[in-house]
């Protein structure tokens, strides 16, 4: 690993004269990376968009406020009042109303929060328990090895979204599962989403980890007396930033995608709250002729997950610039 | 009929007289197209109807709901029957209308002769068979879910469901063609459920080894007596051939079937049921296109109505029928607060049936309801209910009245007009318009300070976990509703709000409304055979339970049908505007 | 070899069951809709609805009604009844299985087409103008919702509701020994939406495993020998680049087979999909178990096949 040398270190095969060698900064790996990162002109769009879209949901309230109406107000003047088909885009209604009446524009604002929030937080604990279960695994091998294995390749077995659907209709009535630790809704998500995806990252993690603890240094720690768990934590684990910067970045999207899948279907979150695979539902019986109501939670999810592709492919590259483009 | 567990569109009737939007091709093209098409259309071709869902049972002992009619009533012969355009029962399999006994205890029917079973029973049929038919309703295997209420009083009638098919000693069969009912107590419409499908005649000792497994497997290999029959294979079983559950049904001429003795003319050759349609629009479309020819179980969606009534070509092939019932709000009486007759009063005042019918469509879906028996009943109880005048809860428009509403909680006991207790649960529907219409209830009664916990599950689940089940039971059922199982206003104000027919589970009594008085006159209005007096007796029983707002009633549906243009239309007006394939035509 | 074999092949049968026990115990828990009561009907006593709860076997204990019901699957072969309309398991995804076998034939085949040489061609040409849009009409692919495109397919080219009416909408599917040409035209759409996302996947696939092969010194070695680039491409490149990729096929293909839920229900496709899915929200146990095995099955079945070919090639992963 890059550790910072000194400035103005002696070069082998050369007089130094002190005070005219230009000043070398060697760089530690993150800011390569973060210099590769920099000169991707479209990673960083993308970037600034997810930078966008973040601020947009945490300031979702005042934004509409401002410029919209509550996103679990229902207008019903807005509905013909013959039919009750709902209106288009107007001035007072950016993107128009839904079926019983209610401002799409900012629905598709809040149910940004339900997507990020599935992207960092669903992901961000799927990817601990995968990498704390794979540590322990390829470390320790033999039985808990065996155990955590097999855990994963049963799981691995279950087609995916059967799996998820189980999950979250099983939890998404009443008081939930687990005598109501798991409510219904955002909750029920989150868990089936981190339920599948540990089983990813647990399975490369253990074969890293597995390859890894072979090596001199792990070797060298061992033989200093170094508890297992403090060599898991500062000889492994940092070796192990990349696959898991890697993975993240792959997977973000695909959950954000399986959270809109799972509330299409219906077991995810449900109304009145805003979520772009629940409004995209919602919408599919009038698609034909609300085109907005369907379109523009559909744009969003796609320009979110485009956005978290490019940030990946862009971190991807950077980290590895023979596979750069 | 409880059509309304199933699906999506319980089909729900609206008065006659309701349907004022211009140019709306109205139910009198059901029964006058029924005329012409009986004279001059063309035999053979085959029809096509379409579905989302599948029939509630196969088994014409077991059927409950207006879709499954469709393929019963043209399979079947029922004592009594009905033509499309007519809410009044007449002979089918009976020679003539039943003479009743002048204490009305006791009635006897002829059956018609020259009848005969489809292959593979291929014999004539008898009243011992009818027999077999009524009493296998009360055998576990079949559990008929009508049964009970309707000949539950014949003499030596079972209590319970029971583990063999009984034997009723009130179900006579002195010759071969005649029935004789008795009943233990004098009926005004008995006569009205001889024309329910467990009075279509079963075969007993062909059906007998079916019906002795646990649950009877005498629907996957029944036989058939009406004009079509469902396709099978030689020995009879209809499974995986002429029944393709959730995804098709094929009817084919009954050979046995003799047409002199019947008046439905069956024209087509074929008639084919295909299910899955989940969206309507696509139904909708395949009907205006003529690659299909009817919906079955699904209304056009608003949109597409729309489109369809702006132009005049496509507006003919609509056609909007009455369905008899009502959709309401069921509140849950036996847990706070919905026991406090002023909290309930309140919600009553506090809903927009404006904007709920929205969700359904708007006027086109039907008029607001403000009591229990609709207008199709007209002198038969709607009237002596009084009317469309009888509007307990009225505000402007039917938007709601919130200022009354806060002011029936301060009556209550909430010193701000705003509710302060606890959370109060609701389980809707997971899809439209069902989510859609508890969305506005949830909304609507947030505005007298109620926070309503939604949960959100299927049309089924809702039923068979949640308020069918009182235990289980939340505050608030918004997506009930119920259809006449025949065109008497006791079927739809008895099992519903009845307290003697509250059960432990599959209850329809949602409200759990147990008012002893309310009890009592409907224990009496069932026993008084002259009819101005039973309609005299049942309209007040409507304004009673209407006055307890433990139901909220909101719509009298009226429901579209469309057909292709190359096919004559006929809706079934005693089954909620479900088309009539018997009498429908290929062009 | 044959060892290796035999081991991975106990294994999988090992997890067959796993996953049948693991559905039992999600499932089973699901509290949803009644099945004794869905039998039972209107009106029905408490004693009526215990009746029957006690001939579909639901008032035995969990591990009791899983062992029937495995005894069923490997002596029988049967997988039960379903709840909803007593009818049997296995005939109704026999009967669904052209359908999703057709949906997936054809994806593949549409995907391979066009992710493949699509992936070639970019890397063939990096940066070229063809490389940039293949590669961001890739991303869309990727990026998009299938459910969401299927919507749009449907809104553009459905010939019942669509702007421009070419193929078939939703709902139109019929088997192909009924009406070939209308089998095919209701297949189009959803051959297409469902292999937008994977032909992006693929291609992306594809491009970057060829970058990273020319990148390779034996590459470097034949060109210097004076192989045309067209040679070196074909006979060198594409093979190292093309084997990861098939390996991930059969494990695509294997997850598709279980029926693809999404597309299914949007193109109204009567496959095991969405009987998978319409099961699960009905709380048709047998039926979920049946499809989610079903399902299972050719999971491991593609895994097994990919390792054991996997074997073949390099001994040192036979461990």
């Amino acid at each position: 690993m890059g550790t910072a040398e000194a400035l103005g270190m002696a070069q082998p095969g050369g007089a130094w004269v002190p005070g005219d060698e230009p000043e070398i900064a060697s760089r530690t790996q993150w800011q390569l990376f973060w210099e590769r990162f920099r000169g991707d002109p479209v990673a960083l769009v993308a970037l600034g968009f997810i930078v966008l879209e973040v601020l947009a949901a945490i300031f979702a309230p005042l934004i509409v406020r401002a410029v919209a109406h509550p996103p679990n107000a229902q207008y019903p003047n807005m509905l013909d009042p013959r039919f009750g088909t709902p209106t288009g885009p107007s001035s007072k209604f950016l993107f128009g109303v839904d079926s019983v009446g209610e401002d799409v524009f900012s629905r598709v604002l809040y149910g940004a929060r339900v997507s990020l929030e599935v992207a960092l937080v669903a992901t961000a604990l799927a990817v601990l328990f995968g990498v704390l279960f794979g540590l322990i695994a390829g470390y320790y091998r033999g039985g808990i090895d065996t155990l955590i294995s097999r855990v994963i390749d049963v799981t691995l077995a279950f087609p995916v979204l059967l799996l998820a659907l189980g999950i979250a209709s099983a939890c998404s009535l009443g008081r939930g599962c687990l005598h109501g630790l798991i409510k219904p809704g955002l909750t029920t998500v989150t868990v089936a989403i981190v339920v599948i995806n540990w089983t990813y990252i647990g399975r490369i993690i253990r074969g890293q980890v597995l390859s890894l603890r072979q090596k001199e240094f792990v070797e060298a720690a061992h033989a200093g007396g170094a508890r297992d768990w403090t060599i898991m934590g500062r000889e492994i684990l940092p070796n192990l930033v990349a696959p898991i910067v890697v993975y993240t970045t792959l997977v973000i999207p695909q959950n954000i995608l399986l959270e809109a899948a799972l509330s299409y279907l219906g077991v995810g979150i449900n109304p009145p709250q805003a979520s772009w695979g629940e409004m995209i539902a919602q919408a599919t019986p009038i698609f034909n002729s609300a085109w907005w109501f369907f379109a523009f939670p559909g744009a969003a999810l796609l320009l979110t997950v485009l956005a978290f592709n490019l940030v990946g492919d862009g971190v991807r590259d950077a980290l590895d610039p023979r596979m750069a483009t | 009929m409880t059509n309304t567990i199933r699906r999506t569109a319980p089909r729900m009737t609206a008065g006659l007289a309701s349907v004022a939007l211009a140019g709306i091709a109205v139910l009198g093209l059901g029964s006058g197209a029924a005329g012409a098409a009986s004279h001059a259309a063309k035999r053979g071709g085959t029809i096509t109807v379409l579905s989302a869902g599948d029939v509630d049972h196969i088994d014409p002992g077991e059927a409950y709901y207006s879709f499954t009619y469709e393929i019963t009533y043209a399979t079947q012969r029922t004592l009594l029957a009905y033509k499309p355009g007519s809410v009044n029962a007449v002979p089918d399999l009976a020679a003539s209308m039943p003479k009743v006994s002048p204490d009305g205890r006791v009635l006897t029917v002829h059956i018609r002769k020259g009848v005969r079973f489809s292959p593979p029973v291929n014999r004539a049929v008898t009243s011992a068979d009818v027999k077999y038919a009524i009493e296998r309703g009360f055998d576990t295997s079949v559990a008929n879910g009508y049964v009970g209420a309707y000949f539950g009083d014949l003499v030596g009638a079972p209590t319970s469901p029971t583990h063999r098919v009984p034997n009723i000693s009130g179900i006579e069969t002195p010759n071969a063609t005649t029935i004789v009912f008795r009943l233990r107590h004098p009926s005004g419409v008995f006569v009205g459920a001889l024309g329910m499908p467990i009075t279509a005649p079963v075969p007993a000792s062909y059906a007998r080894p079916f019906d002795a497994e646990t649950v009877s497997t005498y629907g996957l290999h029944q036989v058939a007596t009406g004009p079509y029959m469902i396709k099978n294979n030689a020995s009879g079983s209809i499974n995986g051939i002429g029944y393709q559950p959730n995804k098709l049904i094929e009817l084919v001429r009954n050979p046995n079937w003799n047409a002199k003795t019947s008046w439905r003319p069956a024209n087509a050759d074929e008639i084919l049921f295909k299910e899955g349609f989940q969206d309507p629009t696509v139904m909708t479309r395949q009907i205006l296109s003529g690659s299909a020819d009817v919906n079955g179980d699904t209304p056009p969606p608003p949109a597409e109505l729309r489109s369809l009534l702006s132009n005049s070509a496509d507006k003919k092939q609509l056609v909007f029928t009455p369905t008899g019932g009502s959709r309401y709000i069921a509140l849950n009486t036996r847990k706070a607060p919905f026991n406090k007759l002023a909290v309930r009063e309140a919600v009553a005042y506090v809903l927009d049936r404006n904007a709920m019918r929205l969700t359904r469509g708007g006027p086109i879906d039907g008029r607001i309801a403000t009591h229990f028996i609709d207008p199709s009943f007209k002198d038969k109880g709607f009237d002596q209910a009084g009317g469309l005048a009888f509007n307990p809860f009225p505000s402007a428009n039917f938007n709601g009245n919130v200022a009354k509403a806060k002011q029936l909680m301060k009556k209550a006991g909430y010193k701000s007009g705003l509710y302060t207790g606890p959370q109060v649960t609701m389980v809707a529907d997971n899809t439209p318009p069902g989510s859609n219409t508890a969305e506005v209830v949830a909304a609507d009664m947030a505005k007298i300070g109620f926070k309503v916990k939604t949960i959100s599950v299927t049309h089924t689940t809702m039923y068979t976990r949640f308020c069918n089940v009182p235990k289980s039971e939340p505050n608030i059922c918004p997506n009930v509703g119920w259809l006449p199982d025949f065109h008497e206003p006791q079927t739809v104000l008895d099992v519903t709000f009845n307290g003697k027919n509250i059960t432990s589970s599959n209850n329809s009594n949602w409200p759990l409304l147990n008012n002893p008085s309310i009890n009592r006159a409907m224990d009496r209005a069932e026993r008084i055979v002259n009819p101005n007096a039973r309609y005299a007796a049942w309209g007040r029983i409507d304004q009673m339970v209407t006055r307890t707002a433990v139901a909220i009633p909101w719509l009298w549906e009226q429901y579209p049908t469309l057909f292709s243009s190359r096919v004559t239309p006929s809706t079934e007006l005693w089954n909620g505007g479900s088309p009539d394939v018997t009498f429908m035509a290929v062009k | 070899m044959t060892l290796y074999i035999v081991r991975r092949l106990l294994w999988a049968v090992l997890m067959l069951l796993a996953v049948s026990a693991l559905t039992f115990v999600i499932f089973y828990t699901l509290p949803s809709a009644d099945p004794a009561a869905l039998r039972a009907g209107r009106q029905a006593t408490p004693e009526l609805i215990a009746q029957i709860r006690h001939s579909l076997g639901l008032d035995r204990p969990v591990y009791d009604q899983f062992f029937i019901y495995m005894k069923n699957l490997v002596l029988h072969f049967n997988l039960g009844y379903s709840y909803q309309n007593n009818i049997s398991v296995r005939a109704e995804i026999a009967s669904r299985l052209p359908a999703t076998l057709s949906l997936t034939a054809g994806a593949v085949f549409v995907w391979m087409l066009i992710g493949i040489p699509v992936g070639v061609l970019s890397a063939i040409k990096p940066r070229s103008l063809l490389d940039r849009v293949a590669m961001g009409a890739s991303l869309v692919g990727i990026s998009a919702p299938v459910y969401w495109l299927g919507l749009v397919a449907l809104f553009l080219f459905a010939s019942d509701i669509g702007r421009i009416r070419l193929f078939g909408g939703a709902g139109s599917y019929v088997s192909i020994t009924h009406d070939p040409r209308a089998w095919f035209s209701s297949l189009i759409l959803p051959w297409f939406v469902l292999a937008a996302s994977f032909a992006a996947f693929y291609a992306r696939m594809v491009r970057g495993n060829l970058l990273e092969v020319m990148g390779e010194d034996y590459i470097r070695t034949a060109r210097a020998k004076g192989v045309s680039e067209r040679r070196v491409i074909v006979r060198h490149g594409l093979r190292a680049a093309l084997t990861p990729v098939v390996t991930i096929i059969g494990l695509d293909i294997g997850i598709l087979l279980g029926g693809a839920v999404l597309t299914e229900t949007v193109f109204n496709i009567p496959g095991i999909g969405r009987f998978a899915y319409d099961s699960i929200v009905n709380s048709d146990l047998p039926a979920i178990q049946g499809t989610v095995l079903f399902g299972a099955v050719f999971i491991v079945v593609a895994n097994l096949i990919v390792d054991i070919l996997y074997a073949f090639l390099d001994p040192r992963v036979r461990y």
